[in-house]
């Protein structure tokens, strides 16, 4: 995997999409979302909590936080930057008519497309951890209860969920030769599949919708809250960073089949 | 036969893309699944709906969710087709080819513009009937009126806002803004809604009603008041921005 990953192209693209205004948008977004989530929860209506603690056992403060901060916040943000960051890698380049120019130059279609992916994703991943470090060290003050360690284990899962986001996107795009079909195929996907993650909570008899879905086991840990342990955090990082790979890999076979 | 007949045909048959299609059938499968799935949900999900958002039957329940994912796509499909206007020729840099021929800018936005917004209006339309099929038979019967006067208000609401962002989109000169700026018109119409579950203490009653799309299912007897009105301004506001988008794309410098 790795030796497919060109890195002083990887190095430049990472830093020049860190500095571009895709990334300085989404992490205001991240930042502002962060900003805004304690006041929804100010006084969070019965019905609210009553519903929170149906689904995860835990109606505490801290859990309809994270159910908020998860479900309205991070995962309707992912739908989109994931499609932003990614839907329109090797998709963009074909559709200026510049993908010859770059394939001309000693590095092949899979490097390129491979290298690209994760410096969005190593981008996606640094706004992420800046939002996750900045709630760590602020929410203690604003959300009663607040318990930082279980937030960053939360927030660590989490994570690869949305860089699943990323790698998913960049897949897709891999389908369409229109930059707008990539986009609207990634987004609608995602959307999909981040709407249908909170499912098997609702109705356990759901769950093979939950095992098919990465976005649910980024957030299965809910019912676990009470007794993490390293194994529950572990188990689910590694069944994503699956996922992830997966999403990458069918991109490259994608790619690989490409005719300039 | 007019003199622009055949290039507005072939614009007609440019902006026809599978896309639409699909985007259809997604929101047609959406419907059809949430239908399936959302009376077996247990009573913890109509109780929520009921306390949270005054919304009580699932017929309700499944129409308030699917009126946003009509809502959701058919913008999300239209901005991206509205691209197609101004922002892509300029990006990749076409749109002096287009208006060096005997065309005037306003027979391009027309011949353009055209069938954009009435293949969004379509996708609007056939969403909502499959949403409308859909729960009627697979839920269980509801206002009709109320869903023919919701649906109406939506492809309007549609309408206008695809009229919105093709003004504001002749200001930029790069999709990626065009895209930050549809982003911002979801977050401000969607918002109160998600806010509302929330904070419902912070709502007056006057700001109750900008509760989209809960406030389709709210407010029934006076939609059917105040409905026309509503649309008749909806309309009113999307040709005044087509105006204005007239007057923009004239005095737009080429290149």
């Amino acid at each position: 995997m790795t030796g497919i990953i060109a890195w002083p192209f990887f190095r430049r693209e990472f830093s020049a999409l860190l500095k571009s205004r895709k990334s300085q948008t989404m992490g205001l977004i991240l930042l502002y979302t962060l900003a805004a989530v304690p006041f929804l929860l100010q006084h969070p209506p019965p019905e609210v909590v009553e519903a929170v603690e149906s689904w995860f056992n835990n109606g505490s403060t801290f859990v309809v936080f994270v159910f908020v901060w998860i479900d309205l916040a991070l995962n309707k943000t992912i739908v989109l930057l994931g499609a932003l960051l990614s839907a329109g890698i090797v998709v963009d380049e074909r559709a200026r008519n510049i993908l010859t120019l770059y394939l001309s130059k000693p590095i092949r279609p899979e490097s390129y497309y491979a290298s690209k992916t994760a410096a969005a994703v190593v981008v996606f991943a640094w706004w992420y951890g800046v939002t996750a470090i900045a709630g760590t060290l602020t929410l203690p003050y604003r959300i009663e209860g607040f318990q930082p360690v279980t937030f960053l284990a939360i927030s660590s899962i989490h994570l690869f969920a949305g860089t699943f986001a990323v790698c998913l996107s960049s897949a897709l795009s891999q389908s369409f030769e229109r930059r707008r079909s990539a986009f609207l195929a990634s987004m609608l996907a995602i959307m999909l599949l981040v709407g249908l993650a909170f499912v098997p909570f609702y109705d356990h008899d759901l769950w093979v919708i939950g095992a098919l879905n990465p976005f649910f086991h980024a957030i299965s840990i809910f019912s676990e809250l009470d007794h993490l342990t390293y194994g529950h955090v572990i188990s689910r990082i590694l069944l994503l960073l699956g996922w992830n790979v997966a999403a990458i890999g069918f991109g490259i076979h994608k790619v690989s089949k490409l005719e300039v | 036969m007019g003199r622009l007949s055949a290039y507005r045909l072939y614009e007609w048959s440019f902006a026809k893309r599978p896309d639409h299609l699909y985007a259809i059938a997604y929101t047609a499968s959406l419907a059809v699944f949430t239908s399936l799935a959302l009376p077996h949900m247990p009573s913890v999900i109509p109780r929520f709906f009921q306390r949270a958002l005054q919304i009580g039957t699932w017929a309700d329940i499944a129409l308030f969710n699917l009126y946003a994912a009509t809502y959701v796509i058919t913008l999300l499909v239209g901005a991206l087709d509205l691209l197609r206007v101004w922002i892509l020729p300029v990006e990749e840099g076409y749109l002096s080819l287009y208006l060096s021929k005997p065309i005037s800018p306003t027979e391009y936005l027309r011949a353009r513009l055209g069938p954009i917004l009435a293949n969004g209006i379509l996708i609007a339309l056939a969403s909502q009937a499959a949403v409308g099929l859909a729960v009627w038979h697979m839920i269980g019967p509801f206002d009709r009126a109320q869903f023919l006067w919701s649906s109406g208000l939506i492809v309007v609401l549609i309408l206008f806002i695809l009229c919105l962002y093709n003004y504001l989109f002749l200001f930029l000169r790069e999709s990626y803004y065009a895209m930050v700026i549809s982003l911002a018109v979801w977050t401000v119409t969607l918002g109160p809604g998600a806010l509302y579950v929330y904070r419902p203490d912070i709502f007056s009653p006057v700001a109750r009603a900008f509760v989209f799309p809960a406030n389709l299912l709210w407010y029934q007897s006076p939609i059917q008041t105040y409905g026309i009105a509503v649309t008749w301004s909806l309309l009113a506001g999307s040709v005044l921005l087509l105006w204005l988008a007239k007057i923009k794309l004239g005095r737009a410098p080429l290149g």
